[in-house]
């Protein structure tokens, strides 16, 4: 029982790695740009099908997350292309609809190319090892890394660089930004495309484990944003724990009772928690940007 | 008409109801709900399930109708005050919920396959008679979308949509209309999911999909967000170009997305507004001719006081134990430097904040105009009135009383600076008010307008309003004001006769650094 629990903890840990990866770029591209992207879910779907479609072409499973990597900062940057810079001064719903539309695209021309059937892109490295009674495969031992170094990398550049704290100063009020000298537009884009290239990145690994199907979009997003709700607006170590125990929440759920109900019951709190404490667990004032 | 078009005729009826009833909560309401395929989904398991455990055909599409309203009216009350980007993803849970209990409930729901309908009774059991009660569906959809409108009034909701501050400020609560409006829009949507089970013969998890509110975005975008007849041409062609399109089989949806993407670019009011614009000659006149002037002004007797109003942010205290008594027909002015609590405790006062402390006691209305006038771009002069006013003749006498009929049809975008903060009175006093709260209402105004302003103001008090002016133009206010309160760093510091107070030393030292300038004496 004891080993089981503990196998329990490891996959809710390496499927924590997905949704953090996934949460992280959708708080990266509010803190820095001020942007909700409803295309993120589906930025990170596509950019797994582009690592299953290297796979098909041959290439191995670390040049194929590579690839994904490269699509979803190239989708990313679309998105920001297509339907954020154009529609920014315009009521905020405009780039919420864009931002679908896009998703509505990305989902069909999926569907029509590789059909509706799950798909699994290639393991970056295949085999594991037991430790303790638990099975460590070291597909999700990288997974764990590539996302703690993602977290740290971007917590840091963030909070201690210049680039980040001009990202955060135009996020916080793009005119008075902008009448400073930032580069507003250019540096929102950038942030689109790191949050793009971290949905592919975590895109491939949630694949890997767990299959993907075009339409998973919606649920990826709404992990993500549950993550990014329940931290508090934006904030990215908070983030990464919570998408980790919505992750192990998940894990736990489905294997007492079924995935299905534990989804469910994650929804269902999520809405709950906006309803009686939209200020997040973190308790930071939060929405004001939005 | 062969059997399969009639198939594809109630397809696209039941999608009109559907869409129909979103564009009563995105359109009408703006709330972006992304639940549309959900409402439509629940009305096609009632109508199906219901009726395979005995229920008669009319009771079970009484509760396809009313079931997802209620459920949606209760769903909509613990997330009506949520964000436009919250909701949203409210919603969208809310919908997987749905998904995920129909595909696993298989006992109750047949799991992903769905059930097979109930045979229909007899007198609907054809292809036409199905066709019939989708376009029925539809119809229905439309006349609730209109009651709803007419209901609320197309001005108020014009106005909550675009200024929903200054909705907020004239009693406009967002709340309760998304509430009802969720409902309303689920009620037109569960009629069509009941259509589309009749018309498939079938319910599955599909019909509740993102798929669905997929087709009802691009139905409602495209077409137009305030035009259910537009939504049923759109459904058709939707229903249709698949039909059209069969070589392409699955890259019509790809074109669905790139239209609906088009659509947002180039046409944010959807198609409808490019056909309006050419049929404008055709349409009724929406400004209606004015009466005889009224002898009657529109402001009423009215007093409000405040006693140990306090606010606080966090560890700030934006406005600290102020009292305040605003007596009928006579006009305080509100002085203080930026910062000084003043628009914190209009907002108070207006009931848009609520005070952490203190009692705010109020007799008559309100009405308030704001430092940015906040107007419905859109919408023209008289409209933008009409949204507070009870009446047509009501507006009318508002905008008699600041001089403005002979702008009455021109859109709000296009007034002047000037015309704008004189509309933002006629708003303020369409609605009747017996107190009077303006923020800023000389700024940027000429000589000429001050003076206008001026006797617009002392006619008010005259017809008994109880009138609060924040002003930054000290002489102005010390000429119009019959009272003089002066706030500085949340707590007033002075106030009694205009004289006194701007050559109190309390009052010239909060203002060091920004001396009472000099401006035209009136």
């Amino acid at each position: 029982m004891e080993a089981l629990s503990l196998q329990l903890l490891f996959n809710g840990l390496a499927l924590g790695a997905g949704y953090g990866l996934l949460a992280l770029g959708f708080a990266l591209a509010l803190r820095s740009a001020g942007a909700i992207n409803f295309a993120h879910g589906d930025v990170a779907v596509a950019a797994a099908y582009v690592a299953v479609a290297g796979g098909a072409l041959g290439l191995g499973g670390p040049a194929a997350a590579g690839l994904a990597l490269a699509a979803g900062a190239l989708l990313g940057l679309s998105v920001a292309g297509l339907s954020w810079a154009p529609l920014r001064k315009r009521p905020i719903e405009a780039t919420f609809i864009a931002a679908i539309a896009i998703g509505i695209v990305l989902q069909n021309a999926l569907t029509a190319s590789f059909g509706g059937a799950p798909q699994a892109p290639a393991q970056v490295a295949g085999g594991g090892f037991n430790a303790a009674g638990v099975f460590m495969t070291w597909q999700a031992l990288i997974g764990l890394g590539v996302a703690a170094a993602a977290f740290i990398t971007v917590w840091g550049v963030l909070a201690h660089s210049q680039i980040g704290r001009r990202m955060r100063a135009a996020a916080e009020d793009p005119e008075i930004a902008a009448a400073h000298g930032i580069p507003v537009l250019k540096l929102a884009i950038l942030a689109f495309a790191a949050a793009g290239a971290l949905a592919g990145l975590a895109g491939v690994l949630l694949a890997a484990q767990h299959y993907a199907t075009p339409n998973a979009g919606a649920d990826y997003i709404l992990k993500a944003y549950i993550a990014a709700t329940a931290a508090g607006w934006g904030r990215i170590l908070p983030t990464a724990a919570c998408a980790v125990a919505i992750a192990l929440f998940e894990t736990i759920g489905a294997a007492l009772v079924s995935h299905a109900v534990a989804e469910a019951l994650l929804y269902a709190g999520f809405v709950a928690l906006l309803a009686f404490r939209p200020q997040g667990l973190g308790g930071e004032a939060q929405g004001k940007r939005a | 008409m062969s059997g399969y078009s009639l198939h594809l005729l109630a397809l696209a009826g039941a999608l009109a109801a559907g869409a129909i009833g979103w564009q009563i909560v995105f359109g009408l309401a703006g709330a972006l709900s992304l639940a549309a395929g959900m409402a439509m989904g629940l009305g096609a398991y009632a109508l199906t399930i219901l009726p395979l455990s005995g229920w008669p055909f009319g009771l079970a599409l009484a509760a396809a109708a009313i079931g997802p309203a209620l459920a949606f009216a209760s769903l909509t009350g613990i997330i009506r005050k949520l964000e436009s980007h919250y909701f949203a993803l409210a919603t969208l849970a809310l919908a997987e919920i749905a998904v995920i209990i129909a595909t696993n409930w298989e006992s109750v729901s047949g799991g992903a396959n769905g059930l097979l309908a109930a045979a229909p009774p007899a007198w609907l059991s054809g292809a036409e008679a199905r066709a019939a009660f989708a376009w029925a569906a539809a119809l229905t959809a439309a006349a609730i979308f209109y009651g709803f409108q007419k209901f609320y009034g197309r001005e108020r909701l014009t106005l909550l949509r675009t200024e929903p501050l200054a909705a907020r400020a004239f009693g406009i609560q967002p709340g309760p209309i998304r509430v009802v409006a969720m409902a309303a829009g689920a009620l037109a949507g569960g009629l069509g999911g009941a259509a589309h089970a009749f018309a498939v013969g079938l319910v599955s998890p599909d019909v509740l999909a993102f798929k669905t509110m997929a087709a009802i975005l691009a139905v409602v975008i495209i077409g137009g967000r305030r035009s259910p007849p537009m939504a049923m041409l759109l459904a058709l062609l939707v229903t249709w170009t698949p039909e059209w399109l069969r070589f392409l089989e699955q890259t019509y949806l790809i074109a669905y997305g790139a239209l609906l993407l088009l659509a947002i670019w180039l046409a944010p009011e959807g198609l409808a507004a490019w056909i309006g614009r050419g049929f404008q000659a055709l349409r009724p006149k929406i400004t209606p001719d004015p009466p005889a002037p009224s002898p009657l002004h529109p402001a009423a007797e009215g007093g409000l006081t405040a006693e140990g109003v306090s606010r606080r942010f966090g560890g700030v205290t934006a406005v600290s134990s102020v009292d305040l008594a605003l007596q009928p027909g006579e006009i305080t002015g509100l002085i203080g430097p930026n910062g000084a609590g003043k628009s914190t405790l209009l907002n108070l006062l207006t009931g848009i904040d609520q005070p952490s402390t203190g009692a705010i006691r109020l007799v008559g209305k309100i009405g308030r105009t704001f430092q940015t006038p906040a107007l419905a771009p859109d919408l023209s002069a008289f409209e933008n009135v009409r949204a507070t006013a009870a009446s047509n003749q009501d507006a009318w006498a508002a905008l008699q009383a600041v001089g403005s009929t002979k702008i009455a049809a021109t859109p709000a975008r296009r007034a002047g600076q000037g015309d704008r903060r004189f509309l933002e009175i006629a708003r303020a006093l369409a609605a009747r008010p017996g107190v009077l709260l303006l923020d800023e209402p000389a700024a940027g105004l000429t000589v000429e307008e001050r003076l206008r302003l001026a006797d617009i103001l002392r006619a008010a008090a005259k017809a008994g309003a109880a009138i609060l002016v924040v002003e930054h133009d000290v002489p102005f206010l010390a000429n119009l004001a019959d009272t003089m309160v002066c706030m500085s760093e949340g707590a007033v510091i002075a106030s009694g006769p205009p004289g006194a107070v701007t050559e109190d030393p309390a009052v010239v030292a909060a203002y060091l650094g920004a001396p009472l300038e000099q401006a035209p004496a009136l």
